[in-house]
C-alpha cells in the first residue's frame, strides 16, 4: 500500500502479466497513470487473458471463432469478443422447469473455467437449491439476473475471482480524492436488501462478513433476514409470462410449486411489518454512529421517507459514515433536489457515487467533476449501437458500454452492456486522465421504449413484479 | 425493375405534418410536434384538445344522411376512391409512402407495392363478397324478414355505430379496409392514427375530400392523431353520448388501457396483439423434391412482409421425430427453408429494415452458447432460421421477427396442439389430411385460422378475422318483433 503513493509509471510488464493485483493499489493512484501507458498494459494483458482463456472456454472460443480472431492483435479485436448478457442466459429453461439441473450445470461449465464435476445434483429441486450446491461443491458464486421474463441469467464466479471480488469491495469504499478509510471492521453496515442474495450487492456483503467482520454477523443491520430467492423470481417472471402469452391457469402448475405459492403469499404479507422493525431498530441504535451504506438512489431514498416518517429529518448518522450508491434511480422519478435531501438526512458531506454491474468487479468511482472514472483493471469501450465498432480511443463518444474486466480469470470477463454511455478519452475536468464516463447513464430500452407504435402482430409483456404476482395468483 | 428506376423518390424526408380531418374538414395547424424515436419520425400536428367540441358526432341520428344511399352506391364510391389512390399519382399517398419509409418494418419495395395496392382494399367485387360472407348484403339493404317457431314475424336490420377506430401501422392496408367497412356498414368513423403510420388514413381521407366533399361518406370520417393515452381527450371521446363502438387493433398496453373506458353503452371490438405458427406433417419428407417445395411454402409464410404481420409463422412444428435420423433431416430442412427465404421476391420480402437488438442478442447467444440445443442457420439482417434440437420452442419466441423463424422437431402431434393458445391467430399446415385431422383441436385450443401451408399472408373474403367477425361487430343489429295479441 505505501508503494501507491509512491509510485507515478506504471510497470507495464508487471500488471499486464498480473493485471488483478492492480487492485492492491491505492484507488486514486489507480486512476492518474498515464492513459497511454494503462492502454499498453491492457492490450497485452487482453491478448495474455484470451491466449489463455480460449480453450477452456466453449462458448469464448465460438465467439472468437464467429469473428474469425485467433489472437487478439489490437484493442477493436478484443471489442468483438465481448459476451451479450443473454450468454449468460443461453439454456432452455425448461432445464429449471423439469429440474435438470445436472444439464444446466454442464452448460455453466462452458462459461467457467472451474470444474464443475464434483457439484451433486441428483437431489435439487429448486434454483436456490443449485446456487447453494454450486457454492459448497465447486465454491462458484453465482450472480443472477432478476429476470422480468421468469429466466434468469446465471454468472459464475470462480474462487479466485470471488476473492479479487473481495478485493474490490474494500477498494471502492475510498472516495476518488479521499484517503483510505480506516477501520472499517468496527463500522456496522446497514443492508438494505436479504442476508442471502445471489447478485452483486449479495456478494459483496458477503466479502464484508467474511474478510472484515471475520463472521461477525451483529455489524449487520439486513431489513429481511431471508433470502432473495431466485425461485420467487423465476417463477413469477414465468407465471406472468404464461398468463400474457394466455397459456396459465393455477390448475396447470405443478403442486410443488402450488404448494410454495402460499408461502410467497405469506412473505409478502408479512413484508411491511418487516420493514417497520428494520427501521425502527436502524434509527433506534444506529442514530448518530458511523455506518456503512451501500444502496441505488431509491433505497436511499426510501431511507429518507422512513426516517422522517419516524420524526428524523436531519443528520442522522455520523458525518464520516461512508454511503456508497450506485445503480441509479431505477426508474423512478424524485422531487428535485433529491441528492441534497438525502445527503443532509444522512449527515453527510458527500455521497460515494459509482456506475458498475455485476458483470465487472468494481465500480467506477465519479470525481469531484462528476464523472465516473475508469480504473485500468477495465478495458472499455464505447461501441457503435448499430454496428458494434469501437469509437475511436480518444475524444468524446457517446454509444454502447463495452468492458473487459482484467481482474477476473476464470470466465471470460468481455461483456457488452445495455447501457448508453457518453465517454472521454481525454484528460478530465477534474484534471486526472481518461477515460471517464458522464452522469448520464442510461439503459437503450429506456430510450427506445414508450412510444405509441401500434402494431397487429406482438405478444403481451410481462409483468415485473414477481412476488406480488404470485400472490395475487394465490389469492 | 425499370418502373422501379423511373418511380425513385426521394424518400430522406424526416419531418412531416398531419393534418386533422372532421368529417370533411382539413385543419392542418401544427400546434403539436410531436418526436420520432426509435425508427420514428417527427411530425407535427393539430391540437385535437381543441377541436373536441366537433370531434364527435354528438348525436347518433346524425347518421341518417348515409341511408339514403344504396349500398351500390357506395361500393362505386369506394371503386373510385380506390383508383385514385396510387403514389404517382396522388401528393397525399406519396407523403404517406414517403412517412413509412422511416418507421415500417417493411422495405421500400414491399411499402411501394402495399401503396400502390391500397385499391384492393376497396376493389368493390371483393368487398360485395365479404359483405355478404359476413353481414349479408340484405340486412344493409333494409329489413330481413324471417319467421320464428310459433309464427312470430320479425325483421331484423344491420345499421351503422359511431366508432372509434385505433388503427395499427404495419400495414397501410389496415387504413383503407378501415375506411371501407366504415362506409359499408354506413357508420362515422373517427380514425386514430398510430405514430407508426400518422398520414395514411389522412390520404384516404383528403383523396375522399377531393373526390365528393360534401359526399355522406365523405362527411362520416374523421382522422385525428393523439398520443394515446391522452386522458384529456380520451375521456372525452370515448364516452356513450359520442360514440357506441371502439375497434382496436393490436398493442396490449394500448387495449387495456382502453379497456376502461368500456362501460355501458360504449363496446370494445379488440384484435388483440396476436402470433401465429405452422405444423407440418412427416409427409413433407417424402423426398427432397418434396421437402424443397414444403420449404418454398413456409418461407412465404414466414418471410412475406417480412414477418411484420400477425399472420406470419413464427414458431414452425415439425413431425420430423426427435431421434437423430430426424433432427438430421430437420436440419436439412432447415437450410432449404433459410434458402428459399432468402430467394423470395424484393416486393414481399427484404433484409430487416430495421434490427431489434433483443432478438440479435438472444440469436447471437444461441450460436455461441447454445449449440447443444439449437442450430442457428443465417442471422443478422438477412434473418435466420432457428432449428431446435429437442421438442421445444427458443425460449423468446414471442419476439420472433425481422424473418427469424424457429423449427421445432415432434414426436407426438399433442405437442404442437397443446402450444396453441387464445393468442395463436393462423396456423399454416401441411398436408391438407392433418389440416382436417386437427382443425376441432386447434380450434378450441383457441387457434383462429387454419390455412393451407404457403397461403398465411393470402387476401381472402370470408370476412372473418380473429374469430370475432368484425364486420358483423361494427353492425348494431335491430329486430322488429310483429307480436299477433291474442
Amino acid at each position: 500500500m505505501v508503494e501507491a503513493d509512491l509510485l507515478e509509471t506504471l510497470d507495464i510488464e508487471r500488471y499486464a502479466a498480473r493485471p488483478e493485483e492492480l487492485l492492491d493499489l491505492d484507488r486514486t493512484a489507480a486512476i492518474e497513470f498515464a492513459a497511454d501507458d494503462v492502454e499498453k498494459m491492457q492490450l497485452l494483458a487482453v491478448r495474455a487473458r484470451f491466449a489463455m482463456l480460449r480453450d477452456k472456454l466453449p462458448v469464448l472460443a465460438n465467439l472468437a471463432k464467429e469473428h474469425g480472431i485467433s489472437e487478439i492483435e489490437s484493442l477493436t479485436d478484443a471489442a468483438k469478443l465481448l459476451f451479450k448478457h443473454s450468454v449468460y442466459k443461453s439454456y432452455p429453461i425448461s432445464l429449471v422447469e423439469k429440474g435438470q439441473f445436472d444439464r444446466l450445470t454442464q452448460w455453466l461449465g462452458k462459461l467457467t473455467t472451474v470444474d464443475l464435476s464434483a457439484v451433486k445434483t441428483s437431489d435439487l429441486n429448486s434454483i436456490d437449491d443449485w446456487l447453494d450446491a454450486l457454492m459448497r461443491d465447486a465454491n462458484v458464486r453465482i450472480i443472477h439476473s432478476t429476470g422480468t421474463s421468469g429466466k434468469l441469467s446465471f454468472l459464475p464466479i470462480g474462487p479466485e475471482d470471488i476473492r479479487v471480488q473481495t478485493k474490490s469491495a474494500m477498494v471502492v469504499m475510498q472516495e476518488l480524492g479521499q484517503p483510505k478509510p480506516e477501520s472499517l471492521e468496527d463500522i456496522p453496515m446497514i443492508v438494505v436488501g436479504h442476508r442471502v442474495m445471489y447478485n452483486g450487492y449479495g456478494a459483496k456483503l458477503e466479502a464484508f462478513v467474511k474478510d472484515v467482520y471475520h463472521g461477525d454477523e451483529s455489524m449487520l443491520y439486513v431489513m429481511d433476514p431471508g433470502r432473495l430467492s431466485a425461485d420467487v423470481l423465476s417463477l413469477g417472471g414465468r407465471l406472468a409470462a404464461a398468463e400474457g402469452r394466455g397459456a396459465l391457469g393455477r390448475s396447470e402448475l405443478a403442486p410443488s410449486l402450488a404448494a410454495r405459492l402460499d408461502d410467497f403469499v405469506a412473505e409478502q404479507r408479512a413484508a411491511p411489518e418487516r420493514r417497520a422493525k428494520f427501521f425502527d431498530r436502524v434509527f433506534d441504535t444506529l442514530k448518530g454512529r458511523r455506518v456503512m451504506l451501500s444502496g441505488n438512489w431509491a433505497m436511499l431514498y426510501e431511507i429518507m421517507e422512513a426516517g422522517r416518517q419516524r420524526g428524523l429529518s436531519y443528520g442522522v448518522f455520523a458525518p464520516d459514515s461512508l454511503i456508497q450508491c450506485a445503480g441509479g434511480a431505477k426508474g423512478r422519478v424524485f422531487p428535485e433536489g433529491y441528492r441534497e435531501d438525502i445527503k443532509d438526512f444522512l449527515g453527510v458531506p458527500t455521497i460515494n457515487e459509482a456506475y458498475g454491474m455485476s458483470e465487472i468487479t468494481s465500480l467506477m468511482g465519479m470525481c469531484e467533476a462528476r464523472h465516473y472514472h475508469v480504473p485500468p483493471w477495465l478495458l472499455v469501450f464505447v461501441l457503435d449501437p448499430e454496428t458494434g465498432q469501437p469509437s475511436p480511443r480518444e475524444g468524446t463518444h457517446t454509444g454502447r458500454f463495452g468492458v473487459i474486466d482484467l481482474g477476473v480469470k476464470q470466465r471470460w470477463p468481455g461483456v457488452l452492456s445495455g447501457d448508453e454511455v457518453t465517454m472521454s478519452f481525454d484528460t478530465c475536468a477534474c484534471g486526472r486522465p481518461g477515460p471517464h464516463i458522464a452522469d448520464t447513464v442510461r439503459r437503450f430500452s429506456e430510450r427506445e421504449g414508450g412510444d405509441d407504435k401500434i402494431t397487429c402482430a406482438g405478444a403481451p409483456e410481462a409483468h415485473d413484479n414477481a412476488l406480488a404476482f404470485l400472490a395475487d395468483l394465490a389469492r | 425493375m425499370e418502373n422501379a428506376q423511373i418511380e425513385r423518390l426521394d424518400t430522406s424526408q424526416t419531418m412531416f405534418n398531419v393534418p386533422l380531418i372532421i368529417r370533411g374538414q382539413v385543419i392542418e395547424n401544427a400546434d403539436i410536434m410531436h418526436s420520432g424515436r426509435g425508427g420514428g419520425i417527427s411530425f407535427t400536428a393539430p391540437d385535437v384538445g381543441l377541436h373536441m367540441a366537433e370531434l364527435p358526432l354528438s348525436s347518433p341520428g346524425g347518421l341518417t344522411d348515409l341511408y339514403a344511399l344504396s349500398l351500390e352506391e357506395i361500393f362505386d364510391f369506394l371503386g373510385e376512391l380506390g383508383s385514385r389512390l396510387t403514389i404517382a399519382g396522388n401528393p397525399w399517398v406519396e407523403e404517406a409512402f414517403k412517412a413509412s419509409c422511416h418507421t415500417s418494418g417493411l422495405g421500400e419495395s414491399i411499402l411501394r407495392s402495399m401503396y400502390n395496392n391500397l385499391s384492393r382494399s376497396l376493389e368493390p367485387r371483393a368487398l360485395r363478397e365479404t359483405v355478404e360472407q359476413t353481414i349479408g348484403i340484405s340486412h344493409l339493404q333494409g329489413w330481413v324478414k324471417s319467421q320464428l317457431d310459433g309464427g312470430l314475424d320479425v325483421r331484423v336490420r344491420a345499421f351503422g355505430a359511431r366508432c372509434v377506430h385505433i388503427v395499427a401501422g404495419n400495414a397501410p392496408g389496415v387504413s383503407a379496409m378501415t375506411v371501407a367497412r366504415n362506409a359499408i356498414t354506413r357508420g362515422d368513423a373517427i380514425i386514430k392514427t398510430p405514430s407508426n403510420d400518422p398520414m395514411t388514413a389522412a390520404a384516404i381521407a383528403r383523396t375522399m375530400i377531393e373526390m365528393a366533399p360534401s359526399h355522406p361518406l365523405t362527411r362520416h370520417l374523421s382522422v385525428a392523431y393523439w398520443k394515446g393515452g391522452n386522458a384529456a381527450i380520451e375521456e372525452k371521446l370515448y364516452s356513450y353520448r359520442n360514440i357506441e363502438k371502439i375497434v382496436a387493433w393490436g398493442g396490449m398496453a394500448s387495449i387495456k388501457h382502453i379497456a376502461k373506458y368500456i362501460q355501458p353503452g360504449v363496446e370494445l371490438v379488440a384484435l388483440d396483439p396476436k402470433l401465429s405458427s405452422t405444423i407440418i406433417g412427416k409427409e413433407a419428407f417424402l423426398d427432397e423434391e418434396t421437402m424443397r417445395n414444403v420449404a418454398a411454402e413456409l418461407a412465404k409464410d414466414g418471410g412475406g412482409l417480412n414477418q411484420e404481420a400477425c399472420v406470419n409463422a413464427r414458431v414452425v412444428w415439425v413431425e420430423s421425430g426427435t431421434d437423430d435420423e430426424g433432427i438430421a433431416a430437420l436440419n436439412r430442412f432447415g437450410q432449404m427453408v433459410y434458402d428459399e427465404i432468402q430467394a423470395l421476391p424484393a416486393e414481399i420480402s427484404s433484409p430487416a429494415v430495421r434490427c431489434d437488438p433483443k432478438l440479435e442478442e438472444e440469436v447471437d447467444a444461441l450460436k455461441i452458447g447454445g449449440n447443444d440445443w439449437y442450430r442457428v442457420i443465417g442471422g443478422g439482417r438477412d434473418g435466420a432460421v432457428i432449428v431446435s434440437q429437442m421438442d421445444e420452442a427458443v425460449d423468446f419466441a414471442p419476439i420472433l421477427a425481422n424473418r427469424v423463424i424457429n423449427l421445432v422437431p415432434f414426436d407426438d402431434i399433442d405437442t404442437p396442439v397443446h402450444a396453441v393458445t387464445s393468442y395463436t391467430q393462423t396456423i399454416g399446415i401441411y398436408p391438407e389430411t392433418l389440416k382436417e385431422e386437427l382443425r376441432d383441436r386447434l380450434a378450441l385450443q383457441g387457434a383462429q385460422r387454419l390455412v393451407t401451408l404457403g397461403y398465411a399472408l393470402a387476401a381472402t373474403t370470408h370476412g372473418l378475422q380473429d374469430a370475432i367477425e368484425p364486420w358483423r361487430r361494427m353492425c348494431r343489429w335491430i329486430v322488429d318483433e310483429r307480436h299477433q295479441p291474442s
